[in-house]
């Protein structure tokens, strides 16, 4: 029998037998084994436990602690590859990075950033997130600066309906602003741009070219029936930001 | 004697500024923000509601400062609201406590008024003034609902400053008069059926 298993390391009949009839036995044996053992567990090896549940919470801790590390370390870099895809784009302007720091009650179109003069930021430079434009530095101070979105009545931005190469100038308006829509202005009569258009910078001058703006939501006639308006979508909700950049003009 | 008063008025002042401090990072965030996306501003009813407690020199330098930090992180004038605080609250400090009760109502109705004078001197000079189609979208949505908001909420800062600045040698109360029902004469009761 000996030398038929080892020549053939085939297992012999007996002990297919021997092991189909212990199998379930042992089987049973062990669950039951492991109930007995579990049951008394908690009072002859409780202290044991309890130390390594302490030793777990703390790797835990430990653990939660270096994501969030992590998960900050990978936004910021999202948002300085932003900032550099811009800076190739655009070589003739610098970039600066900057965060949302506080927006007054009273004031319902804007919000300060917490850089300013100290990172050479000037009037007029434009702000905006990885999602698109947000608006203009229209205040510098010292190491502060305030933001005056493109909901607001004074920023002024030329832009361009990239689709059918039809230009304008995005501000906002009193009727629309209520709903975080800003407005196309100085389109043709005639104009051919259409629902659903992308809108971008132009690239004129102080402001640097192809930036995403929005979308066009829906085109109006104006009173005077001369020209046409367009209500637009910003990509980007400009009251509700946090990461920013800042693109700076060349003096 | 007095060293415990000049102690005391110490704290009030710490509690004072360390409160308007608060408040101002609290309405300068987003945490308050609900209806209308509207936030309250809480610094404008705190100097009004501690104005009806102080002296008319404590409220006249209390409220100059509260100005000065309604006026942070606001794209305007530097001093707009210091200049009209300042008016509102010695005007207060002066008139109001000698004519009229402090009471939840009073205090709830002053403050409407006042901040509602406010916004819209704000409205006139930052909105009105440019000359823009349908500006009084911007008062209705966005001015209204700040001002229901803040109204709403100088109610619990009016408590607040109450626990703060009050003092009793200061505000008297006047007893309640009771109500003396007068006996009627013979003649007033053959007079009205009685």
């Amino acid at each position: 029998m000996i030398t038929y298993e080892v020549t053939t390391n085939k297992p012999i009949f007996i002990e297919k037998v021997i092991t189909f009839a212990t199998k379930p036995c042992s089987g049973a044996l062990i669950s039951i084994h492991k109930g007995i053992l579990g049951f008394f567990d908690e009072f002859f090896r409780g202290g044991m436990f309890k130390e390594e549940n302490e030793i777990l919470k703390r790797e835990i801790y430990k653990n939660r602690k270096q994501i969030a590390e992590l998960n900050k370390i990978k936004n910021e870099n999202e948002q300085l590859k932003q900032a550099l895809k811009i800076k190739e784009t655009n070589k003739n302007f610098q970039v600066e990075v900057a965060k949302f720091v506080a927006k007054n009650p009273n004031d319902f179109y804007g919000f300060t950033i917490n850089i300013g003069k100290d990172k050479g930021i000037g009037e007029g430079d434009v702000v905006l997130t990885k999602n698109g434009l947000v608006g203009t530095i229209s205040k510098v101070e010292s190491d502060y600066s305030f933001v005056s979105t493109l909901l607001c009545f004074n920023v002024k931005i030329p832009v361009v309906d990239s689709d059918k190469d039809e230009k304008g100038v995005i501000t906002g308006d009193a009727t629309f602003s209520k709903d975080g829509l800003c407005v196309m202005c100085h389109l043709n009569k005639s104009t051919k741009c259409e629902v659903g258009d992308l809108i971008t910078t132009y690239g004129h001058s102080n402001y640097p070219e192809d930036l995403p703006v929005g979308k066009i939501k829906e085109i109006r006639r104006e009173k005077n029936g001369m020209s046409c308006i367009a209500i637009i979508e910003p990509f980007e909700n400009a009251l509700c930001v946090k990461d920013l950049v800042i693109i700076k003009r060349l003096k | 004697m007095i060293e415990k008063k000049r102690l005391n008025l110490f704290k009030r002042w710490l509690f004072l500024i360390f409160f308007v401090f608060l408040f101002l990072v609290i309405q300068s965030t987003e945490i308050l923000t609900f209806f209308f996306n509207s936030k309250p501003v809480l610094v404008f009813p705190f100097a009004i509601c501690c104005s009806l407690f102080l002296k008319k020199e404590e409220a006249a330098i209390f409220s100059f400062l509260c100005g000065f930090f309604l006026d942070c992180y606001n794209n305007f004038i530097f001093g707009f609201s210091s200049a009209v605080l300042l008016i509102f609250c010695t005007a207060i400090s002066i008139i109001f406590k000698k004519y009229i009760s402090i009471c939840f109502f009073s205090v709830l109705l002053l403050n409407f008024s006042l901040f509602t004078i406010y916004s819209f001197l704000l409205f006139t000079f930052k909105y009105l003034f440019l000359g823009i189609e349908n500006v009084f979208n911007v008062w209705l949505f966005s001015f209204v609902p700040n001002i229901i908001y803040t109204t709403i909420s100088s109610l619990f800062i009016f408590f607040l400053s109450k626990k703060l600045c009050y003092n009793e040698k200061l505000h008297i109360k006047e007893p309640k008069q009771k109500f003396i029902r007068k006996k009627l004469t013979k003649e007033k009761r053959m007079k009205y059926g009685r």
